[in-house]
């Protein structure tokens, strides 16, 4: 088990976050960063994906050898999609147990679901291929295409770091100025998360990284000199949210998304607000860690383990709607929701810190 | 060596769905396999069918299938340039349009099937927001709108707020704004409230976004189809239908069915709504 770092900690607070803002409508979602920033615990979350790639990619005498490399992400992705199968299969199973509990049809219908009920030989091969998400489980999906396209990515950037970034931008760009999107199926659609515009998040985390490792001192100076400027910028964007402004997508011109603030394309003002986030936050986490100890040992906690506990995650915050939905909503049931969800994941960190490879 | 193995057929998997994502791009503007309704005559020579004579056996219910008189200015001068009116289902689940031979009925599907039976023309687009409310919901259905660009938007709007806990008043503003951005942009509307569960009928989070539905509907003079009020008809009528018999609940199939016939019904009546305000023929 490593020691806390800043990487483990930040992903822990980001699982923290997107377990309450996947329960919608409880109050505690006031404290999480999509009511402060443009961009929301998902992008923090594969920010710093990016940023633990550098660290597979890199070896402490040197680059590791490309296979070793290549295999290690191909078992990733391959152990994330498992997890996806497992996580929607108990959550459509748990909707259909609320359905049949408490003889509500709308249960069968949430979130998507409702193909996996009525039109399930489609379904199936759906579920399988990921084309066929619901909602609040559309984040590893992203992840396995996220890894596999990285594959491609830390290849180049053994030869040159800038090309890799110039390949990423450039599929970026494509990706909003044609709108290229991987499809849904059976329903008609697209992906929740564009992997094709969210892959330069992943990017610029690792880039981000391996400079650090080849030129700590000048990216000291380089973060010491851009942290004025990106608190503005997290300033700027907290303002943004709070007045809730948001570009009007019929009066932006073309190709809109780079205009928009979407989620589903990652438009460049997320992008941008990512970075001033983890700019402005970076001197946070030694501070933190003196003075704030135990929940930097906690949120770590989460970090370390971040599949295993995002799972769960995932499945507590269902179980917090359904709660939600068929009993009272209230502060009470809320903190209810939070405190059990926030014990169950650190059991589940510890648990998976048990076995003799955690994730 | 079983590592080695799953990395391989991994590896091949991966090739294949790279392969098979690439190659099938979604554009927005043109949605995959538009399903336009081609009839015999142009679409300005024919006459649209009267209204709710349409409704099958099945769907008649004591309340108003649809309220509201709002003329559907945008859908009509679609017709009148001689294209299929572009129509978006924008809502849950069952909202999605599968492919023709899926098992279900989607709603678009119906909808569509009814729309041709009455003699329009149109192109219909199913998409859905799956679970996302409030601010989310609105901005992901403007952006929706601004690629797809329809004549009409067909919103089952209300149920995964409701289902949320959203605060209805809050709810009621962000409808109002909404549907205030979709009138500024020339987008018809046709509202479809939630749909009624017996286990919620007293429950006044629910009822409460149902009614704010209506409220908002009538003071923003936008259609709305009845689906609460007309299914809890069909669940006094038929009682056994609340209950999950063969893995189906039959009153939330007949809500859907009837529904896609109320919502013909609705846009028809719109129509000629819009054929009376602005004078001229029906298209």
């Amino acid at each position: 088990m490593r020691a806390p770092n800043a990487i483990d900690f930040w992903r822990g607070v980001a699982l923290v976050m997107i377990f309450i803002n996947h329960v919608p409508g409880m109050v505690y979602s006031q404290l999480t960063l999509r009511d402060y920033a443009i961009s929301d615990a998902a992008e923090l979350f594969v920010f710093l994906a990016g940023c633990s790639l550098a660290f597979v990619a890199a070896g402490k005498a040197g680059p590791k050898p490309a296979g070793q490399v290549v295999g290690r992400l191909l078992w990733r992705a391959f152990e994330i999609w498992r997890a996806q199968i497992v996580v929607i299969s108990v959550a459509v199973a748990m909707l259909g147990a609320g359905a049949l509990y408490f003889n509500d049809p709308l249960l069968l219908e949430w979130h998507g679901a409702k193909p996996a009920f009525s039109d399930t030989a489609r379904a199936s091969i759906g579920l399988v291929l990921l084309t066929y998400q619901i909602g609040y489980f559309n984040i590893l999906p992203l992840y396995v295409v996220l890894l596999l396209l990285a594959l491609v990515f830390v290849v180049i950037a053994r030869r040159s770091l800038a090309a890799a970034l110039a390949a990423s931008f450039a599929l970026y760009a494509a990706t909003l100025t044609w709108q290229l999107q991987l499809p849904s199926w059976p329903a008609q659609g697209a992906w929740f998360f564009n992997p094709l515009s969210w892959q330069l998040l992943v990017v610029l985390g690792f880039a981000v990284i391996t400079l650090q490792q080849k030129h700590p001192t000048m990216w000291q100076a380089a973060v010491r000199r851009l942290w004025p400027v990106s608190v503005v910028v997290v300033a700027i964007g907290a303002v943004v949210v709070w007045i809730e402004y948001r570009p009007d997508p019929m009066a932006v011109p073309d190709p809109r998304f780079f205009f928009l603030f979407d989620k589903q394309f990652l438009s460049p003002v997320r992008i941008l607000n990512m970075a001033a986030l983890a700019i402005a936050f970076y001197p946070l986490f030694p501070i933190l860690a003196r003075a704030m100890a135990p929940l930097v040992r906690y949120c770590s906690s989460l970090g370390r383990n971040s599949l295993a506990v995002f799972c769960v995650a995932s499945l507590l915050a269902l179980a917090g709607q359904i709660a939600r939905y068929v009993g009272e909503p209230g502060f009470l049931l809320d903190t209810g929701i939070v405190i059990v969800g926030l014990v169950a994941l650190r059991v589940t960190a510890w648990i998976a810190e048990l076995q003799p490879s955690s994730s | 060596m079983d590592r080695g193995i799953a990395a391989f057929v991994l590896l091949a998997s991966a090739c294949a769905f790279a392969l098979y994502g690439f190659v099938t791009r979604t554009a927005l503007r043109e949605p995959a396999e538009p399903t336009a309704i081609s009839l015999d005559a142009a679409p300005a020579s024919f006459a649209l069918a009267g209204g709710a004579q349409t409704l099958s056996t099945q769907c008649r219910v004591e309340s108003a299938p649809f309220e509201g008189r709002a003329p559907l200015r945008s859908v009509r001068r679609a017709l009148l340039e001689k294209r299929p009116a572009r129509i978006v289902a924008f809502g849950t689940s069952s909202m999605l349009a599968a492919d023709a031979s899926s098992p279900i009925a989607s709603y678009p599907s119906e909808l569509e099937r009814d729309l041709e039976a009455n003699g329009l023309q149109v192109e219909m687009i199913g998409r859905t927001q799956a679970g996302a409310v409030a601010d989310d919901a609105a901005e992901r259905l403007k952006t929706a709108m601004a690629a797809l660009r329809p004549d009409l938007l067909v919103w089952q709007v209300g149920t995964d707020d409701a289902i949320a806990r959203i605060d209805a008043d809050d709810f009621a503003d962000r409808l109002r704004d909404t549907l205030g951005w979709l009138a500024a942009h020339d987008i018809d509307v046709v509202l479809v409230d939630p749909q009624y569960v017996a286990r919620l009928s007293d429950d006044e989070g629910y009822t409460g976004i149902v009614d704010q539905v209506a409220a908002v509907a009538s003071e923003k003079r936008i259609l709305r189809v009845n689906r609460y009020e007309a299914m809890a008809d069909l669940a006094r009528a038929h009682p056994s239908w609340s209950r999950l018999a063969g893995d189906r609940f039959r009153l939330s199939d007949m809500g859907y069915r009837c529904a896609a016939e109320y919502t013909a019904d609705a846009i028809v009546a719109g129509i000629h709504a819009a054929v009376k305000a602005e004078g001229g023929e029906t298209p």
